[in-house]
């Protein structure tokens, strides 16, 4: 709306919002301290499973001699533009349908207002080519299949998700970008084609997460894609530290542009319903974006992590509408009831009371945040109770997943972390690029507490970098969760965990309609024999700007029985498949329609 | 509901104030325990922060400071002590807290019993999210000055970002028995018992800190979060429409004077931080005028027109939107009254009738942009897209350079699957 009294209005909008203002707006832009000994104190760590030999690196990079050979360019000429420091997104996608992961890394590329795209630094899709020798070892490998592929980035990107909308059995991959945005159509045959124009799914404007899901529950995924800002190098404003200095500008400098919701006709067409579903009637900055059902009718709901202001928790209203309610509903602010520059998130039932609780990660001095879902549209702020926001007040994260790394049974929490304000140590020593920060592992202790075990999970944990996305998956297939972590003008990093078989999982993949596409959103009750359920998810979104492995992986520790899993299909309709449906220690695809309905 | 309203815990405030000024300085962090001849005291060096880049005033404060250390290291102990805190000061001032934090902890282990040094020590400690080290220099400053009620509340914020909500409560719960920091203490112990899951006690805390300062718009959204757990929805929902950005304040003048004004440049941000806190007492004194006004003449629509504007760019929407009616009963005739309430409702979700205000705005003045624009706004927001386009496109022939209307009318018309006409296709960056 627009203001009759625009210099009053601004008074009063921009306000300070804190007891201090001019110190909490320090505290906000502060950098965080260079290395995590001085920044965080050591911690109490659990055991992380039990099960790792002592000593050994939980997560090892082996990007290189995997032959996943990528860095980002951010395109940085010194005028500190604001989007070189915010990407990339990197995806996890079985483009192939062979089973094994492949990988889609985003690139930037030259910027400015008279850049023009670098076809030598280009996006790559790097196809999984491992292999098993006869020795039972893994073999990890990956090509480079970007030119067969024919994928061709329109511009400087952003992130990218993965979804099949048209039920062809082959996922395919949605790019975002500053200014563009592409569709690109898995032929099944390795090379895709640009359909955005046709599919009527172009985004003009900085997005930078999004999210494939059905709405609704026609069969077809539709397409949610997070705005950022409305940017323009012609008007990008000049910032500065506290001390003068130069600095990249926050999300305040700029007006925020709605996400845009693309209903899919079933057609291979889409329709931006934005409007008609009643997204306009609040947005900001949206940076992370998840698709759950939060409120357990059966419809998914979407939630909206805004950078530096109130997030959004969208209500499926079953008519093709969402309801906003966020602020009442706990999950919107922090617990001090300021807004936070929020931008990873995921959905997980860490808790394992049948509901999905979303986590977060914020801004230096803001710390991640956890909130926890109590049933009945309410979230309980669980940051400070489960000693995540404590842990994360030095660090600026961005890729964010639950992920049970040691198969325990329980959801972890691992977050990749790079600052958007110059550290000044690093600065001091003249890094070009001073926003390295390292990574953190958190164990989750069974009692709505975490413990963070970084000092366990191997040296990549304590390389400093100015990482942004990250995509979660099992890239072996050995039944661990594995990370290809996308940094900011550098080097792609590929974090093997090494705690493979060293407890009980069960691995899903859940397909819907025929040939069979991944059912993004399903919910999966995992029936164990004397202990309580698990819940787990389908899932390709959540994290930042990045897609992740859609099946569904959960940890059974040194107990393997299960005695059937109960699913949760997106259409709504719910089945039985009991024990013999499924196997331990392996992947199982289960098909909607082949289980026993249940009520 | 005020401090006098909980004799309890006003009891236990006291106990608990007691308690803090009884605190034996912990044991020390870097520097040497207190005790220690201060001749023989090491200090700990000072990091080189890079001032390539700053502003050349703010440069200047910089190297001075670094002099100031360098020749500290020659001088008696108090002339020293006061050399690392300034030279502090001017870090954390420019938010450096790195080279901040070891020269007011120089200062403080020169200088035992100052306590600004341990105070601004805490805030440097706190700003590198270092929160155990921030934690023992607020428990110093607190136990080295009595009373000193900015320094509780800091502290309590610090225990309860580190979790340990019983150690907040005892801050909080001394805090309360200083009228300046009541209403910090009540939000401060509002945000613990929500924590606890005690909605009702959080709620009640909640309620009297905007009773005790109800400017403190932030305070909604956590009132709505227990109202809401309490299970009163509508309460919920009029605390949700009612948040603002106004945080809790309370004095704090070793803050005031740190943030004091740079004439140079690099200080943009807290000079136009002062600015808006001046404005802010502007239109809080504009909007108590105001008030005294409307009861000599309640029946004068620019008193209440002025005081919704007040009230709505202090954050209090509850507020302006009762003067704005008022503005609309005694002159439904007057464009600006239905504009600003037809805006505001709209604003705050009340779309349908905030619409039906903007319509007989518009019906009033069919020139009037703002009422057009607003309407058309206020209608698409609403899903009502055919409706909003007709008024956007009626705005558009009669500005044709209104860029923002060409934009909104774009995307309505893509969104109705209507190809913009050729010329309004790419509407020129706002």
């Amino acid at each position: 709306m627009r203001s009759l009294a625009p210099t009053l209005l601004l008074a009063g909008a921009a306000l300070a919002s804190s007891g201090a203002p001019g110190l909490a707006g320090g505290l906000a832009a502060a950098p965080p301290p260079g290395s995590r000994a001085a920044a965080s104190p050591p911690r109490a760590a659990g055991a992380p499973g039990g099960k790792a030999a002592p000593g050994a690196a939980i997560f090892s990079d082996r990007a290189a001699e995997a032959g996943l050979v990528f860095t980002h360019v951010n395109g940085m000429t010194g005028k500190l533009y604001m989007p070189e420091m915010m990407g990339p997104g990197v995806a996890l996608i079985d483009y192939d349908n062979d089973g094994r992961m492949d990988v889609f890394l985003v690139q930037g590329g030259p910027l400015g207002p008279d850049a023009k795209p670098d076809p030598a630094h280009g996006s790559r899709l790097f196809h999984n080519d491992s292999w098993t020798g006869p020795d039972g070892k893994r073999h990890l490998h990956f090509t480079d299949v970007t030119e067969k592929s024919g994928i061709r980035p329109a511009g400087y990107g952003m992130g990218v998700a993965v979804g099949d909308y048209d039920n062809d059995g082959y996922p395919d991959l949605y790019l975002t970008g500053l200014g563009w945005a592409q569709l690109w159509h898995n032929n099944g045959d390795g090379t895709f084609t640009d359909v955005t124009a046709k599919s009527g799914t172009a985004n003009p404007h900085w997005g930078v997460s999004a999210t494939f899901f059905d709405y609704d529950r026609d069969g077809f995924l539709d397409l949610y894609v997070g705005n950022y800002l409305n940017y323009s190098f012609e008007t990008a404003k000049s910032c500065h530290s506290a001390a003068g200095k130069p600095s990249y500008c926050g999300p305040v400098v700029s007006d925020a542009v709605p996400g845009r919701l693309f209903h899919n006709r079933g057609d291979g067409t889409f329709e931006d319903v934005t409007a008609k579903a009643g997204l306009l009637g609040a947005y900001g900055p949206g940076l992370g974006v998840v698709a759950d059902d939060f409120d357990g009718d059966g419809w998914p709901d979407l939630y909206v992590a805004n950078d530096e202001s109130g997030n959004q928790l969208w209500i499926n209203q079953h008519d093709g509408t969402f309801k906003e309610i966020a602020l009442v509903a706990g999950c919107a602010l922090s617990p001090d009831g300021n807004t936070q520059a929020s931008m990873g998130i995921d959905a997980g039932d860490y808790d394992g009371d049948g509901r999905d609780d979303l986590a977060m990660d914020n801004l230096t001095g803001e710390g991640d945040a956890l909130y926890r879902n109590l049933g009945g549209q309410l979230f309980d702020d669980g940051s400070l109770a489960s000693g995540l926001r404590q842990a994360s007040l030095p660090f600026t994260g961005f890729g964010l997943a639950w992920l049970d790394y040691d198969n325990d049974s329980w959801l972890d929490l691992l977050v990749v972390n790079g600052a958007v304000l110059q550290i000044e140590a690093q600065e001091a020593a003249g890094d070009p690029l001073p926003l390295r920060q390292t990574k953190q592992l958190f164990h989750n202790l069974g009692n709505g507490r975490f413990a963070e075990v970084s000092a366990q999970a191997g040296p990549v944990f304590t390389l400093p970098e100015v990482s942004r996305g990250a995509a979660f998956g099992d890239v072996d297939n050995d039944g661990s969760p594995d990370v290809v972590v996308a940094n900011n003008n550098g080097p792609a990093r590929l974090l093997m965990n090494n705690l493979g078989g060293k407890a009980h999982w069960l691995g899903l993949r859940l397909l819907t309609g025929k040939p069979g596409r991944d059912a993004l959103g399903a919910r999966v009750e995992i029936l164990r024999p004397g202990q309580k359920s698990l819940w787990r998810r389908a899932r390709a979104d959540g994290s930042y700007a990045s897609a992740n492995d859609p099946r569904v992986l959960a940890g059974l520790a040194d107990r393997p029985a299960v005695s059937g899993v109960v699913v949760h299909w997106p259409s709504g309709r719910i089945e039985a498949f009991d024990a013999g449906a499924v196997k331990v220690d392996a992947y199982t695809t289960l098909r909607e329609g082949t289980g026993k309905a249940q009520s | 509901m005020n401090a006098g309203g909980w004799p309890e815990l006003a009891r236990a405030g006291l106990l608990a104030l007691a308690a803090l000024a009884s605190l034996a300085a912990p044991p020390s962090l870097a520097a040497p325990a207190s005790g220690r001849a201060p001749a023989a005291t090491k200090t700990q060096p000072v990091p080189r922060v890079d001032v390539a880049g700053m502003e050349p005033a703010v440069r200047e404060k910089i190297e001075a400071a670094y002099r100031a250390v360098a020749a500290a290291k020659t001088l008696p102990p108090a002339d020293a002590a006061a050399s690392f805190g300034e030279a502090g000061r001017t870090f954390l001032r420019y938010a450096l807290p790195h080279a901040a934090l070891p020269c007011l902890e120089n200062a403080a282990a020169l200088a035992p019993r100052d306590f600004r040094w341990e105070y601004f020590a805490g805030f440097a400690a706190k700003l590198k999210g270092d929160l155990e080290r921030a934690r023992v220099h607020f428990q110093r400053a607190v136990a080295l000055k009595s009373p000193f009620p900015a320094g509780i509340v800091r502290l309590g914020d610090i225990e309860l970002q580190r979790a340990d909500l019983a150690a907040a409560e005892r801050a909080y719960t001394a805090a309360l028995t200083f009228p300046d920091t009541t209403a910090a203490a009540h939000f401060g112990l509002g945000r613990i018992a929500l924590q606890r899951g005690d909605a009702r006690r959080a709620a009640e805390h909640f309620e009297a800190t905007l009773a005790a300062q109800p400017a403190a718009s932030i305070v909604h959204s956590q009132l709505a979060i227990a109202y809401r757990r309490l299970g009163q929805a509508d309460k919920a929902a009029k605390e949700a429409a009612a948040l603002g950005k106004e945080a809790v304040r309370f004095p704090d003048q070793l803050l005031e004077d740190l943030e004091e004004v740079n004439p140079s440049t690099g200080v943009r941000v807290a000079t136009a931080i002062r600015e808006l806190q001046e404005a802010r007492i502007a239109l809080a004194k504009a909007a108590q005028d105001f008030r005294e006004a409307a009861n000599v003449d309640p029946k004068d629509i620019r008193i209440w027109l002025g005081l919704g504007q007040a009230q709505e760019s202090l954050g209090d929407a509850g507020g302006a939107e009762q003067s704005y009616r008022r503005a609309v009963e005694i002159d439904p005739e007057n464009l600006v009254a239905r504009l600003k309430l037809g805006t505001l409702l709209a604003q705050r979700g009340a779309r349908g009738e905030g619409i039906e205000q903007l319509q007989l705005a518009v019906r009033l003045r069919p020139d009037s942009k703002e009422a057009r624009f607003n309407l058309g706004n206020a209608l698409a927001q609403e899903g009502r897209l055919a409706e909003a386009e007709t008024e956007l496109a009626a705005l558009v022939k009669m500005a044709p350079q209104d860029r923002e209307a060409r934009a909104l009318l774009d995307q309505l018309r893509q969104d109705l699957g209507k190809q913009p006409p050729a010329k309004e296709a790419s509407p020129p960056p706002r």
